[in-house]
């Protein structure tokens, strides 16, 4: 499958005011928000309803969202796996985000879900995404990983996206463990300035339900 | 490569319907409505996935409502077009299994089309109901709840987890299971388990400080306990069929001091999860009328698979000795297994297919039962053929580089084993003596001496021919094996009491006495070598050693039935009528139906002149099946004590059947005709007594009585005559005949 460049027009939408911090326990100082023309862009909500303008803060390099469902099975296996590789990468500049696409997702949703799973409720969490930015990411199933470059993430293509690594090949077909770590691969690559290379299969998991 | 191009086209399948292109749009084919959730998908559903797919169930989502079949849609699309939905390994045409989960095309086309047209509802008020789950029981409260004593955690993240939860049976009697139902404690962790009946406790007492918490492990192996008492059921569980039920007259035996032992495949979900499985056991009180077996096939001295072979080959075959039909099958291999085929072929060569597996997965391992039991004539021949593919390709592979495996235990080893559950046509066999014997011992054998053709030094083969050899009155040939065993294993207990036992029935029981003490010094926990001496004593009338070793056995294993009777006997003997009669009830009261109880308890009670309830206790001992006999003398004695003399020759009739050879039980039937009157009779049966024993001077004497007394003096001296020609000084005969000749003289 091979993707075409999709050619984003943004629409206007109105100012909001930033939030000056994420929420307590990450700690870290946003870099003043991507801006298009003079519009602040909205990605989403995070876990008490603010709207989230960066997904970036001061040091970061890389944003690494990772596309997941509170009820997919697969996307909540690989979550202690996640929560490994945001402590891994966080001290090289990765920033890596849960990113929450499907209606059903909501705040309230997420809530109950990361009070069953710990690993999920340690890293910043994006809910109900802008359909522009999903469109941005190329992503389409749970768990699915798209890395961009920390000041171009709604400004240029997704700079890597696939599967996290190579544990499920089909639905059925599973590894007793991954033998490539496609996501780890491609953050070390972007962090010594190499070009990723793309996932040799597509990810495995349940399909994003498109926002009506 | 082949499956990945698979793969991409179901996600552009997916992708399209999600942008809304209808199937009918790009194909001209609008003839048929497209399928609609109410009408064609939600009955697929309840039918075929929503045992596991419903809240609290296995299944990771629900598949309920229409609203979750939508949401899932994608998903449904591309495993059931996969076949990964539901799980079913075995293809078409190799053996008709009951529960197939194999959906047809039908269905897979109209999913197909459903998904196509943008999952279309239709009229919600025409889909048939839900069905109805519950968290709780299938089969209603069982009889008896086993949880597991403590709970286990599984770890968020990792791989796939095996875990052996012990579960001590508290049952106080011998009790029958008409089924099971595991509720796991935790659906989605639970990937499947099996149960083992652990007749010696035996896995408890390996691990004596730790067994609460649950043994770690893939596969077991335990000792089967005292008798000949072969595996015969899968108790095998998998979440779309959490209550496992016996057919009608096949359930299986527990008694007291068994355990199970619930072996678990634990999956990680992303969380930390706990799991406290519990078992629910349904008990019926009408024990057996058929006893399965499951038959083995397996090669694992050859599974030896080098790096990076793809295509390793391991067979066997077994002869069955006897016509047999198959129940069902459970083929079983780990990681590498490929290709999984069983096969058997009849005496005229006709092929029985029995199973064909072509894509192993352990994960969607299972029993299959077949919807017709298959008979397999006597000398069929069973085949199994694996195929393991130990090169990277295999994407299961635990070992990445790979490497060279070979048989064992671990999920790291390799396994080849298929499991045949079979019921012989014939119960019973006569063997060459025309004693009869349990058909499945000749199974038994048949498997057990191929194996030590296949390998000479096959310990526990060898162990069971002699076992077998002992059993079918050849105890030579079993000391000659149990003593080779006991030359290579030394310390091994249980072989020394098994070589006593043999030696015990050989008439060398002062040999046995010396093996089974042996044997307690090498084990003192050893429950059958302390039996054994404890009943060897009481052959020999060593009463009070006897009783002291019963006891000691008590003292380990207060629930062990045949302890109790045995020592009920042993107090009997030491005139402690008391004592004996309180261990007696203790022995039935945990096993209604314990053989040596009934029959001591009632000759004690004979002894003791409480007919009635020796009467009670020898006709439960018929009703267990207690056919011999001696049972049923007594309880013609029982009987007739009891002024019922109908049934007493009823019940001489029947021992008269068990052994037509004893002349006695025909002696006892003419004098109880005789005293109603009957005199025809008594001398018919009189005459067949001696007839068997023509040297019965008594026997003589008696039928001269009969004779006289129903008018026939010339055959009446006849047979006085007769018992004085064989002992001249039998004073009832000649008094009888000096009666009868002055009888004679006063006409």
């Amino acid at each position: 499958m091979s993707h075409v460049a999709h050619s984003q027009s943004i629409p206007a939408c109105s100012r909001r005011s930033v939030i000056a911090l994420f929420a307590a326990g990450l700690g870290s100082l946003l870099i003043t928000p991507i801006a298009i023309g003079d519009e602040t862009f909205i990605y989403g909500n995070d876990i008490d309803g603010r709207d989230i303008t960066s997904l970036a803060s001061r040091d970061t390099r890389y944003i690494a969202a990772i596309f997941v469902a509170t009820d997919c099975p697969i996307s909540n296996r690989y979550l202690p796996l996640l929560a490994q590789l945001s402590h891994q990468f966080a001290p090289r500049g990765v920033r890596l985000w849960l990113v929450y696409p499907n209606p059903g997702d909501t705040i309230s949703a997420v809530r109950a879900h990361q009070s069953q799973y710990p690993a999920a409720a340690s890293l910043p969490q994006l809910i109900a995404p802008d359909p522009r930015f999903l469109a941005q990411a190329h992503v389409h199933v749970t768990p699915e990983a798209a890395i961009f470059p920390s000041d171009a993430v709604m400004t240029h293509s997704v700079f890597w996206h696939g599967r996290i690594d190579d544990r499920y090949l089909t639905f059925g077909t599973q590894r007793p463990a991954a033998t490539r770590h496609d996501l780890a691969d491609a953050l070390n690559a972007a962090l010594v300035g190499r070009q990723p290379v793309p996932p040799a299969a597509p990810p495995v998991g349940c399909a994003i339900i498109p926002r009506s | 490569m082949r499956r990945r191009s698979q793969f991409v086209l179901n996600t552009v399948t997916i992708l399209s319907s999600f942008a809304g292109i209808s199937h009918a749009q790009t194909h001209p084919d609008t003839t048929a409505a497209p399928p609609t959730w109410s009408h064609q998908i939600a009955p697929i559903l309840y039918s075929n996935c929503t045992t596991c797919h419903h809240p609290g169930g296995a299944g990771p989502f629900s598949l309920l409502t229409y609203e979750e079949a939508r949401r899932w849609s994608s998903q449904i699309l591309t495993v059931t077009q996969s076949r990964f939905m539901p799980p079913w390994l075995p293809e078409p045409g190799y053996g008709d299994f009951a529960d197939n989960r194999r959906l047809s095309a039908e269905d897979l086309a109209n999913i197909k089309r459903w998904v196509n047209a943008g999952m279309p509802e239709g009229i919600r008020a025409e889909a048939p109901a839900p069905p109805k789950y519950t968290s709780e029981w299938q089969l209603g409260p069982p009889d008896l709840v086993l949880t597991a004593p403590e709970s286990f955690t599984v770890p968020a993240d990792g791989q796939d987890l095996f875990r052996n939860f012990i579960y001590p049976v508290n049952v106080t009697r011998t009790r029958y299971v008409r089924a099971i139902e595991i509720l796991p404690g935790n659906a989605r962790v639970v990937h499947h388990a099996n149960i083992l009946i652990d007749r010696t406790a035996e896995l408890r007492r390996q691990h004596p400080s730790n067994w609460r918490a649950g043994i770690p492990g893939m596969e077991l192996e335990i000792g089967s306990g005292d008798r000949f008492d072969p595996d015969s059921h899968f108790l095998f569980w998998k979440p779309d069929t959490p209550a496992v039920v016996e057919p009608s007259g096949m359930p299986w035996r527990l008694d007291p001091g068994n355990d199970l032992i619930l072996n678990t495949h634990l999956k990680p979900t992303g969380r930390v999860e706990t799991v406290q499985p519990r078992i629910g056991l349904y008990f019926t009180d009408t024990p057996p009328a058929r006893a399965p077996m499951l038959l083995q096939l397996e090669h694992d001295a050859a599974l030896n698979i080098p790096a990076g072979d793809s295509h390793f080959v391991v067979e066997d075959e077994l002869r069955l000795p006897i016509a047999v039909y198959a129940l069902g099958i459970y083929p079983h291999a780990h990681y590498l297994g490929k290709q999984l085929e069983a096969w058997s072929i009849a005496p005229d060569g006709k092929r029985t297919p029995l199973v064909l597996i072509k894509d192993w997965d352990i994960d969607r391992q299972s029993v299959y039962t077949y919807r017709k039991p298959l008979l397999l004539p006597a000398g069929s021949v069973l085949h199994m053929r694996y195929v393991y593919d130990n090169s990277a390709a295999n994407l299961r592979n635990p070992a990445n580089p790979p490497v060279r495996v070979r048989n064992g235990n671990r999920s790291t080893d390799e396994m080849g084993h298929l499991w045949l559950q079979v019921l012989p046509v014939h119960v019973v066999e006569r063997n060459g003596n025309g004693a009869e014997t349990d058909s499945r011992m000749l199974l038994e054998r048949a498997w057990m001496e191929h194996r030590l053709t296949r390998d000479p030094n096959d310990a526990l083969a060898a162990y069971n021919v002699a076992s077998l050899d002992a059993m079918s009155g050849n105890p030579a040939g079993a000391i000659a094996i149990y003593r080779k065993l006991a030359a290579s294993a030394p310390k091994d207990a249980r072989i020394a009491t098994s070589l006593g036992a043999a030696e015990e029935q050989n008439g060398d029981w002062q040999s046995a006495l010396d093996r089974y003490r042996a044997a307690i010094s090498l084990d003192a926990n050893y429950t059958d070598a302390r039996y054994d001496l404890a009943t060897l004593e009481l052959r020999h009338e060593q009463y009070d050693a006897a009783a002291a070793d019963y006891r000691t056995l008590l003292q380990q294993h207060p629930d062990d039935a045949a302890a109790h009777a045995g020592l009920g006997t042993a107090l009997a003997q030491l005139q402690q009528p008391d004592a004996a009669r309180t261990e007696f009830d203790r022995a039935l009261a945990l096993d209604a139906a314990q053989p040596d109880a009934l029959a001591n308890y009632a000759s004690l009670e004979l002894a003791e002149s409480n007919p009635q309830h020796a009467q009670e206790l020898l006709t439960k001992a018929v009703a267990a099946g207690a056919h011999d006999a001696a049972t049923f003398q007594q309880l013609a004695l029982a009987d007739q004590q009891t002024q019922h003399p109908a049934e007493a020759e009823a019940a001489l009739r029947s021992a008269i059947a068990a052994d037509p050879s004893d002349p006695t039980n025909h002696s006892l039937l003419a004098q109880s005709l005789a005293a109603r009157g009957d005199l025809v009779g008594a001398i018919a049966e009189q005459q067949a007594a001696l007839h068997i024993n023509q040297k019965d001077a008594d026997g003589w004497s008696n039928l001269g009585v009969l004779h006289a007394q129903s008018g026939q003096p010339a055959e009446a001296r006849n047979d006085f005559e007769h018992a004085l020609a064989i002992d001249p000084q039998h004073a009832q005969a000649r008094a009888n005949l000096q009666r009868l000749n002055n009888g004679a003289s006063k006409q």
